[in-house]
């Protein structure tokens, strides 16, 4: 529900849409997102170091 | 350009002094009332002085700032941040503009009145111009929601040149000066902070463009939805009420489709790493907005009533003693205020305009409503608002405590009423108690100019050909003896055809 969100929250999937609506500078944007995404998505797992020491 | 504004607290040099003369008693830090009354601090030439105060209760979504009035000026309370921004704003030429055109509210720093409330220190107070009249989107027409709109996206498009962006995108920001829109939410203009989104998208798309497509694509009235929810009409429902054939039309396919499909996301939003963004993509997408609500347009075709000024059944002669009586009474002195209840397309309210500072021309009619506006922007008449505004069904009090959205009563107190040809629509349409009605004008104002219109006027038989029950008050002596009880009668004509007279009366202790 939208509605839940406080007055002044522009909500993440209008923020989205925006880069989508934004012409080659908002899709510059959204492609660099998206990227993102699916790297850290698809990167190996680096342990941190808690997970070092307690291993 | 110096606002027009020019009160007495912003003259006032700031005072150095902030010890309490022997004379002031000490200040709670906030009185507990049931009101939202607040005691407040200001600094004035003879020292630090308490007062009460309480804040507009419409203001308090934007944490930054409260509104609140004192002594018939609006002041706003500010922020840190909201002062920076107000004051990076005041530096830009697209503010001055704006003034300068009357689209923006005036606006400046009011020194010496500031500014600690139920113990906050504000870090300033703006004193603004104050609007005469507030209305609301749902009491608006197609043309109103739609020229706001575009005011809307202009300043948005100038602040953005200006490193500025505005913060939402709501249509209460919007009020009206006659039927010329005046934007007063200056607290809604922010430094762009370099993420390249308009953070009063969502708000915009709900508030105005999504009420528009449905009124010019659907043919769907948004005042009542927009009375129904104060946030508007979402994406979803937007999607929900439009045909497949609309999804091939500008704007539909981005703006409703994917935008209900991106609905319900949360999270922190799109990261954007890397330096700060311009504008340019806010910009590109102000521009598609323009284009896509400068290209709607509303082609309601004939309702009942936007065609009555044309064909009704006043005769030429009644209709010039109508025109007669009405200017009477409305030259008889200056008013302030005038409420025309059923104005239909204005006629009368122009008339009641001549001698008045404000005439606000009501109809539950939205098609005469809409004409009404455009003939009004076309022959430049400045102090006549139109609202779209049924009687029997009016605009309730809404939002938090039912406080933040008014009803029509407490947002001025009319000098004079025009009710013309409205009464047997009430009492012979909607079934209301002709006594409560008069009840109802005799609460609301102290002069009435009413017109009864008799069983036998040909308007009401058609009104009346499938309907049995009657008003046994219905008739003229009877109006006329009730009418008496609550006004004295000042003039009183029968119009030539002989089924409508009108009243001139006034309230006995005015």
């Amino acid at each position: 529900m939208t509605t839940l969100f406080a007055y002044m929250d522009p909500g993440t999937g209008s923020m989205l849409l925006q880069l989508l609506v934004g012409g080659t500078a908002g899709l510059a944007v959204f492609g660099r997102h998206l990227w993102q995404s699916l790297a850290e998505r698809f990167q190996r797992h680096q342990p941190t170091q808690a997970e070092r020491i307690s291993a | 350009m110096p606002p027009a504004n020019d009160d007495e607290h912003c003259k006032t040099p700031k005072s150095p002094a902030i010890s309490p003369p022997a004379d002031t008693p000490p200040v709670p830090s906030s009185i507990p009332s049931h009101s939202g009354e607040l005691a407040a601090v200001a600094d004035t030439p003879v020292g630090r002085r308490a007062y009460v105060l309480e804040f507009d209760p419409g203001s308090f979504r934007d944490r930054d700032g409260r509104v609140f009035e004192r002594a018939g000026e609006i002041y706003r309370l500010v922020s840190d941040s909201a002062l920076l921004d107000w004051r990076a704003l005041r530096e830009t030429r697209c503010f001055y503009g704006a003034v300068e055109r009357g689209e923006l509210i005036e606006t400046r720093e009011a020194e010496g009145i500031s500014s600690e409330v139920a113990g906050r220190r504000w870090a300033g107070v703006l004193h603004h111009e104050k609007v005469p009249f507030v209305s609301y989107p749902y009491e608006w027409s197609f043309g109103m929601l739609r020229d706001a709109a575009l005011l809307q996206l202009e300043l948005l498009a100038g602040a953005l040149e200006e490193g500025l962006n505005l913060k939402d995108g709501s249509a209460y920001n919007v009020l009206w000066r006659g039927a010329r829109p005046v934007f007063i939410d200056i607290l809604s203009f922010q430094r762009f902070d370099g993420r390249p989104f308009w953070p009063g998208y969502r708000q915009f798309c709900q508030m105005f463009l999504n009420p528009l497509l449905l009124q010019a694509w659907r043919n769907i009235a948004f005042q009542p939805l927009l009375r129904g929810s104060l946030e508007g009409i979402t994406p979803r429902q937007c999607r929900r009420m439009l045909l497949t054939r609309d999804f091939f039309r500008r704007g539909a396919l981005t703006h409703v489709l994917l935008h209900s499909q991106l609905e319900g996301m949360t999270g922190s939003g799109p990261r954007v790493n890397g330096p700060p963004q311009g504008p340019q993509s806010v910009q590109h997408n102000v521009r598609g907005l323009r284009r896509i609500i400068r290209g709607l347009e509303w082609r309601p075709g004939q309702s009942t009533w936007s065609e009555y000024a044309q064909c009704n059944s006043y005769s030429a002669e009644d209709h010039a003693a109508k025109r007669e009586f009405v200017a009477t009474a409305a030259a008889a002195s200056r008013r302030q205020l005038v409420f025309d209840f059923g104005a239909n397309t204005g006629e009368y309210s122009r008339l009641a305009a001549e001698h008045a500072d404000l005439v606000i021309a009501l109809d539950a009619d939205a098609v005469a409503v809409d004409r009404m506006y455009h003939e009004l922007v076309k022959s430049g008449v400045t102090n006549v608002q139109p609202l779209v505004f049924d009687l029997a069904d009016p605009s309730p009090g809404l939002g938090w405590r039912n406080r933040e959205r008014r009803p029509l009563e407490e947002r001025g107190k009319p000098d004079l009423v025009l009710s013309l040809a409205v009464i047997h629509h009430l009492v012979l349409g909607r079934n209301l108690p002709l006594t409560e009605v008069l009840d109802w004008f005799a609460g609301l104002t102290k002069e009435l100019v009413i017109e009864f219109v008799d069983l036998e006027d040909p308007m009401v038989r058609l009104m009346l050909a499938n309907r049995q029950d009657r008003d046994p008050d219905y008739t003229l002596e009877r109006f006329e003896a009730l009418l008496q009880e609550r006004f004295h009668v000042v003039r009183r004509v029968t119009l030539p055809s002989g089924t409508r007279t009108l009243f001139h009366a006034v309230t006995s202790g005015s």
